[in-house]
This record gives structure tokens, C-alpha cells and sequence, in this order.
């Protein structure tokens, strides 16, 4: 389990890689005010560390389910 | 009615707290400096230390309700006193973060929410590892001797910095575990509005003050460490105020600010040893400014002074008695022959070795939180806001307090085992530059264009779902056995709380026992549950020559052994199922008949057993020790067949 760990992190970059495209992403940026860029920045760095997050400790969480008797 | 005077109990000492802290801060004329609050908060914290160290001179005599009652009774006079005499109740809440129907209405509204489940589940049994191993058994024991002692060997946790461990005696002598976990909840709310005046001297307005207070009490080690008896918020109010004061006398260092400082980072140093590296790392960021200015360096030199004297009661006792200043940690540093004491708990939990993962540690240490054991943040809220807060923040500002947090990491890393937890006290300042954070960005998206508002506003309704779960989780778990709906043997046999408590055999034999009569516990820790008083030492009279030394301790004859529980009144033997699973071998005087005991009790029939552990008739027991060839020459220290090992230890 502790080796599997190390895992979720790369495919939480590739999750958050394939919902957003960077060069399409940095164009919009540009014609936004400074206002809209912070919340647009806000919300893609808060997406992609909750993402990361929740694909790194799945296992945790299922085991924490399985505690609760929600899964088998 | 008894469960309303077990809340009273940390209300009043924290009333108590007040007289003799607003005694010491009124007197340094600092009205211009701090605010009316800050100054209420910080008569509370210098109070509280005032309070505890009479808490330790009163109890190394006499420990007791009585002795307690009378230390509270004449504290609160005091207070009651300095109230009428000097505070304007309208003046402090005038500067208090006010309530409105904006964000701070929500914010303030999940506040409440949080301390009243954390409230209501300290009336749960006391489940947690750290509240069964020390912090209620060394009170209850304390108590059952009548006075505060140590004891080389016993534990190490006895030598602890006194301030937070005072407290809680005192709150354990007037209302039992339930106090003191309730007084926890009180430390813990009382840190998180400590965070939310550091965040109001960040530029945070009134409502995401109140935000600033809801990260702190919203992490999961926040929810999880609440309704236990810990001394982890006191540590952390501690740390807020000590930033708070340093941010004043950064501003003007003169006599009184040094004052201040150092009394409330002397006290935060006395909470535990995290916080003296807390107040080293805010020291070495002031450093630069007092070797440059000859004014700043006499002030700078002066809070020194005030911080080692606040010091001297605990190391100056540590040192005599355990020849460590700082016991338990650094010893190797005081004796060639000297062991780290948590060594076997750096080897279970590795610390970080490679620059590759130090490099990585800002993300693993928020978001892949199961590399690291203990307890853990939840949704990364720290990691999401806190670069929007730097970004925003005075230049100047944020390179202070992020210099205070890197040294802190550092520390961190090359000192301490690698449990999360330990970042506590760097909850108060990341929270309020997180709040800023959230502030400059929801100030940003007011201004934005309504779908990005829409998708704002969802994803961090998102991540507050996320991070309810924890607190729903836990609010299933304990408020169950809190209200009385789950019995306590039910509660404490669960599975996260199975191996720590042995509830159901330590109730069994406590019945059982005669005023006298004694047991013999072969567990991995000592246990709340089992009365410690009880106890056949663990600490023979030969072990202090060799304690946390590299030199073994000498076995234990059989013969002498069978003697001692016949001349004891040992009744019973009690035996962990998972006997020798704890990765802190050292910390307790634990395993001493391990060796000994185990191979006789297997082939002896238990007369009780529940799922945790087993109990034995001690005169089975001893009968089957004689039966075991005596050794040839036994050492030294068991030749004496007079020697007396179950006396009271407090009385050596």
C-alpha cells in the first residue's frame, strides 16, 4: 500500500492535464480583467490540488468507508 | 447539573487565568498598541501560564480538590477584581470581529457548529491514544498519590514542559476527564480567535476573520484532536499569540513589547517543545533587524532574558533530575551512553532522506497526507489559499512569515519523527494568509463576470462538503457515545480505539481489587483505565543507573519475581493480546517481565478475556514462576530480599 501511494500523484497531474488545455487556458487568461484572473487562477489551482487530493487518498477513503460498513 | 459544572470547570479557569495575566500586561501600558481584544487575549495566555506554575508549586505539596479549588477560588478573585476595576465589556466587543449578513454570518455560524459537537463529544469516554497513555493517566495517578510528581523512569512525558500538562491536572482534580477534554475544546476555540486577530493585523477584514477562525478549527486534525485531553491547542493559541506579540514589537521594540514578547514566548516554550522551536524560528527571523539596529538588539537581547527565566523552573528540574535540560528529546547530546529515546519510532515512521522528497514536501505533505502517519489536515485548504495570500500580501510581510514557516519545515524535518500534527502551531499564521488569500480572491470574483462566480462558488462549496465528511464521520463516531446511545464498553472496543483502552478487562479487575491489593499489566502502554496507582512497578530500584542508556537492564529472576507479587497483595496479571506492537519501546517503563511472563501465561488458563486482552490469577502466576530454575548468580540489585518496590513511589 505505502508503494501504491506514490502513484495517484502522477495520474492526478494527467487527470488535471486532460480537462484543461494550457494553450487555450493561457489565450483566455490574457483578455480577462485582473479581477476574473485571480477567480479563474483561484479556481484552476483549487480544482487541480482537490483533484490530486481526493486521487491520491482514494484508497484511504475506501478503507475509511469499509470502517463505516458503507462498502463491503 | 454534573455535566453543566464539568463545562464550568475550564470556564472558570479560564476566568481564573484573566486576574493574573491582566495584573502582568495592564501594568506594561501597551493600550496604544494592542487592540481591547488583543490585550483580554493576551492577559488570558500570560494568566494561564501565571496559573499552571502555581498549579505545579501547590501540587508538588498537595494535590487535590481541595488544594485546586482553593488556587482557582483565589485566581478568579483576582480576576473578578481586575473586571471591575479595569476592563469596558463594550470596549472589548467593539473590537471583536462583529457578525453581519455577509460571509462572516456563515463563517461564524460553522464555528459554532464545530465547538458544540467538539463540546458534546467530550463527554464521550476518553478514547484517544495520547489522553489514555498520559495525559489523564499521569493526572489520575498524580491524584490518587496526592501530589505532582516525577518519577525517572516511569515516563518521559512526565518531563514535558509543565504549562499545558499543569492545566490539565487541574482541570482533571475539578472535573475529571470530562473537563479536561472539554478544556481542550475551550484552548482550541480560544487559538482559532487568537488566529482571527493575527488575521486582522494581515489586512483581513471582519468577516474572513471569522474564515481565518473556521480553517483553524475546521482541519481534520482539528476535529479529530478536539474532544480529547491534549495539549496541542494550547500550543498553538501559544504560538498565535507569541506572532502576535512579536508582529507589536517588530513594529516598536522598547521595553514593554520585549516584555511581552518574551513573557508570552516563554510561555509558549513551556507548552511543549515545538514551541521553542517556534519561537527560534521567529527569533532568527528578527535576527537581521537586531544585528543591523543597536536600539532593536538591546530590546531583542531582552526578550532572551525574560524567555530563559520563563525557562529555568523546567529545564533547571529536568537537568537535576534527568541530567537533560530539554528531557526527553536531544539525549543523546547529554551522555556518550545516552540513546534517543524515540528512535524506534523514527525507524517505523522514516524521516525524510532525499532532496528529492524534501523537494516535494510542500505538495506531499498537503495532498498525498498518508505518506505521513498521525493525524492529517483533510482537503488541503492551506495549500489551495495560502500562495493567493503570499501573492497578495506585503512584500515585506509575507517573506517575514513565510521565512517563519520554512525554518519551522526545517526544523521540522531534521528534529522531529514525520507526523503532521506537529504543524499545529503553524496553524494561526498559515490561516490567516490563507484567509487573506480567500478575501483578495472572493473580493476579486464580487467583480468578475457571473459564471465565474457560479463555478467559485461551486467548487468551494465542493471542497466544504469534502471536509464535512471528516467532521461527520467523527460527530458519528463519538456524539453517539457522548449522549449515552452506545455504551462505553461498545464505543471503546470500536476499531480504531480496540488496542489502546483494554476498557473491558481493566473494569472487570478494577471491581475485583481490594484497597492494597495490586495487578501486573503486561501492555504495550500504560492505560486510564487500569488505575496506574494500582500497578506493580514497571521501574525497579536498579533500572535508573541504566535508563535510556545503551546499557541493558537486568533480568528479572524468576523466584524474585514469584516473591514480589506474594509480598505485593498482586492480584491479578493483566496481558495485552498485541503485547509488543508499539514503535515507542522507551517512553514508558514498559516490557519489564515481557520476557519473563509471556512463555508461563501461555500455557495458563485467563479467568477473563475480552477482545483487547487477558487476565490471570497472579498466584497461578507465582506458583509457576518458583517452578522455573533459579539462576545461578542473580544480579546484584536481587540479592536484597528486603527490598521494597511497592511503596508509594512519590514518597522516595
Amino acid at each position: 500500500l505505502y508503494h501504491r501511494r506514490s502513484r495517484p500523484a502522477l495520474s492526478a497531474r494527467r487527470v488535471t492535464a486532460g480537462t484543461a488545455n494550457p494553450k487555450a487556458f493561457v489565450t483566455a487568461m490574457r483578455n480577462f480583467d485582473r479581477n476574473t484572473k485571480i477567480a479563474v487562477a483561484f479556481i484552476v489551482w483549487s480544482m487541480f490540488v482537490s483533484v490530486s487530493f481526493v486521487v491520491s487518498n482514494v484508497d484511504h477513503f475506501v478503507l475509511k468507508l469499509a470502517e463505516y460498513g458503507i462498502l463491503p | 447539573l454534573i455535566a453543566v459544572l464539568k463545562f464550568c470547570v475550564p470556564v472558570l479557569m479560564f476566568f481564573a487565568a484573566y486576574g493574573p495575566g491582566t495584573v502582568l500586561v495592564s501594568r506594561l501600558g501597551l493600550r496604544d498598541q494592542l487592540s481591547p481584544p488583543e490585550h483580554v487575549a493576551m492577559a488570558l495566555l500570560s494568566g494561564s501560564f501565571v496559573l499552571a506554575m502555581g498549579v505545579w508549586a501547590v501540587g508538588t505539596v498537595r494535590y487535590d480538590v481541595i488544594s485546586m479549588t482553593g488556587l482557582v477560588v483565589i485566581a478568579a478573585g483576582l480576576s473578578l477584581w481586575q473586571i471591575k476595576s479595569r476592563v469596558s465589556l463594550g470596549e472589548i466587543i467593539r473590537g471583536c470581529p462583529r457578525i453581519s449578513l455577509t460571509p462572516s454570518w456563515v463563517f461564524a455560524a460553522a464555528c459554532l457548529v464545530l465547538v458544540v459537537i467538539a463540546v458534546v463529544g467530550s463527554y464521550a469516554p476518553p478514547s484517544d491514544h495520547d489522553t489514555l497513555r498520559y495525559h489523564l493517566t499521569l493526572s489520575k495517578r498524580d491524584l490518587a498519590w496526592g501530589r505532582i510528581t516525577t518519577i525517572f523512569g516511569w515516563s518521559v512525558y512526565e518531563y514535558l514542559p509543565p504549562l499545558g500538562t499543569m492545566l490539565n491536572r487541574l482541570a482533571y482534580a475539578l472535573g475529571g476527564a470530562e473537563s479536561s477534554q472539554i478544556l481542550n475544546v475551550l484552548w482550541q476555540l480560544f487559538g482559532a480567535l487568537m488566529t482571527a486577530l493575527l488575521a486582522r493585523r494581515l489586512g483581513v477584514n471582519t468577516g474572513f476573520a471569522w474564515a481565518a477562525c473556521l480553517l483553524v478549527l475546521g482541519q481534520r486534525v482539528s476535529i479529530n484532536l478536539s474532544s480529547v485531553a491534549s495539549i496541542d491547542f494550547m500550543l498553538m493559541a501559544y504560538a498565535a499569540g507569541a506572532t502576535l506579540a512579536a508582529f507589536v514589537f517588530a513594529r516598536s521594540a522598547n521595553v514593554p513589547t520585549a516584555l511581552l514578547f518574551g513573557l508570552v514566548g516563554g510561555a509558549l516554550a513551556n507548552v511543549k517543545h515545538h514551541g521553542l522551536l517556534y519561537l527560534a524560528c521567529i527569533a532568527l527571523v528578527l535576527l537581521p533587524v537586531a544585528l543591523r539596529r543597536a536600539d532593536f538588539r538591546r530590546a531583542y537581547l531582552m526578550v532572551g532574558a525574560v524567555v530563559v527565566l520563563a525557562l529555568l523552573p523546567w529545564t533547571v528540574r529536568n537537568l537535576m533530575e534527568t541530567g537533560n535540560p530539554v528531557f526527553p528529546a536531544l539525549h543523546p547530546l547529554f551522555g556518550p551512553e545516552n540513546v534517543n529515546i524515540f528512535s524506534s519510532f523514527f525507524a517505523v515512521n522514516p524521516p525524510l532522506r532525499d532532496v528529492e522528497s524534501l523537494l516535494r514536501l510542500p505538495w506531499d505533505m498537503f495532498v498525498n497526507q498518508q505518506r505521513f502517519d498521525g493525524l492529517q489536515f483533510g482537503v488541503p485548504f492551506f495549500l489551495i489559499l495560502a500562495p493567493f495570500g503570499f501573492l497578495l500580501l506585503d512584500r515585506r510581510l509575507g517573506l517575514a512569515i513565510g521565512s517563519i514557516i520554512v525554518l519551522y519545515v526545517i526544523g521540522w524535518v531534521l528534529a522531529m519523527p514525520p507526523l503532521l500534527r506537529f504543524f499545529i502551531p503553524l496553524f494561526p499564521i498559515l490561516s490567516a494568509v490563507s484567509a487573506r488569500g480567500a478575501q483578495d480572491v472572493f473580493g476579486a470574483a464580487s467583480q468578475s463576470n457571473r459564471p465565474v462566480r457560479i463555478i467559485l462558488f461551486t467548487v468551494v462549496l465542493s471542497l466544504v462538503s469534502m471536509q464535512s465528511m471528516f467532521l461527520g464521520a467523527t460527530a458519528k463516531r463519538r456524539l453517539p457515545a457522548a449522549l449515552g446511545y452506545v455504551s462505553t464498553v461498545a464505543y471503546l472496543e470500536s476499531r480504531p480505539f480496540k488496542w489502546q483502552n483494554h476498557v473491558r478487562a481493566c473494569s472487570w479487575m478494577m471491581e475485583r481489587l481490594q484497597p492494597g491489593e495490586r495487578y501486573l499489566a503486561l501492555f504495550n502502554d500504560p492505560n486510564y483505565y487500569c488505575h496506574p496507582a494500582k500497578a506493580f512497578p514497571q521501574l525497579l530500584p536498579g533500572d535508573s543507573a541504566v535508563l535510556y542508556t545503551r546499557s541493558p537492564r537486568p533480568p528479572v529472576p524468576a523466584t524474585w519475581l514469584a516473591g514480589r507479587l506474594r509480598s505485593c497483595h498482586v492480584k491479578y496479571v493483566i496481558k495485552s493480546i498485541n503485547l509488543g506492537a508499539d514503535a515507542e519501546i522507551l517512553t514508558f517503563a514498559k516490557h519489564r517481565y515481557d520476557a519473563l511472563l509471556t512463555p508461563i501465561l501461555e500455557n495458563i488458563e485467563p479467568l477473563y478475556s475480552s477482545p483487547a486482552s487477558h487476565v490471570y490469577d497472579a498466584r497461578v502466576v507465582g506458583a509457576a514462576l518458583r517452578r522455573i530454575a533459579v539462576p545461578a548468580k542473580p544480579p546484584e540489585i536481587f540479592k536484597r530480599a528486603r527490598m521494597q518496590i511497592c511503596d508509594d513511589p512519590s514518597s522516595n
